[in-house]
């Protein structure tokens, strides 16, 4: 382990904080409508991505390019 | 009465809403102030809102965030190309996404790492090689499962 390996970027890691600061005031601030709505978007959005990587691994264990 | 998920989301704000993270590759910060303008632009031409330190497209927001430490640097390099609904898109690797999950180090993070290694989703070989190139070692202890079957 080096020192390069241990380096962090203050100034984008400040910027990294606001964002993440920025979302959590977004979330927070959604009617509880609003929020079932979001996680069945979620859940769908993560069937989806699992559903995504399920074809990547079958066409690599293929050998096939996707 | 409500519990499990539901329940905790009466005193909690809910786990499980729309989050979506994408990084990028920023060049060494020189001023005081990171800017994403260039990004944030490129993403207006695609139908993006710019709100606050998020974007959103449609009812999603975005939540753009830049490679602020190595281990993110190595985790944008290294992500793998897979689809989404039939866009190709690319995504962290599993050990990438542990190793920054037990580098933020709340409960939830370390919560999600033992799922991953629960469902066999991660391979504890190169999670432990990760671990150890960035110092995470003692953090990964904490929730590889012991010779009894638990939780160390």
């Amino acid at each position: 382990m080096t020192d390069d390996v241990l380096k962090i970027d203050a100034e984008k890691t400040a910027f990294n904080a606001r964002s993440k600061a920025s979302m959590r005031a977004y979330l927070k601030s959604r009617t509880w409508p609003e929020k079932i709505e979001s996680i069945e978007r979620m859940n769908e959005a993560a069937r989806l991505a699992r559903e995504g990587m399920r074809r990547t691994r079958m066409a690599r264990a293929e050998n096939i390019d996707v | 009465m409500q519990s499990g998920a539901i329940g905790a989301s009466f005193y909690l704000p809910a786990m499980q809403t729309e989050d979506l993270d994408i990084f990028v590759f920023l060049p060494a910060s020189s001023g005081p102030l990171v800017t994403l303008g260039p990004v944030y632009d490129a993403l207006k031409t695609h139908g993006g809102e710019i709100e606050g330190a998020y974007v959103r497209f449609g009812k999603w927001p975005v939540q753009i965030l830049t490679d602020a430490n190595a281990l993110i640097a190595e985790a944008i390099r290294e992500a793998v190309g897979t689809d989404y609904d039939g866009v190709p898109t690319r995504v962290f690797t599993a050990k990438h996404l542990c190793g920054i999950a037990l580098h933020t180090g709340r409960a939830k993070d370390f919560a999600r790492v033992m799922l991953f290694i629960e469902e066999n989703e991660v391979e504890i070989g190169a999670l432990s090689a990760l671990a150890a190139r960035f110092g995470l070692s003692d953090r990964l202890a904490r929730v590889l499962p012991s010779a009894d079957g638990g939780s160390k």
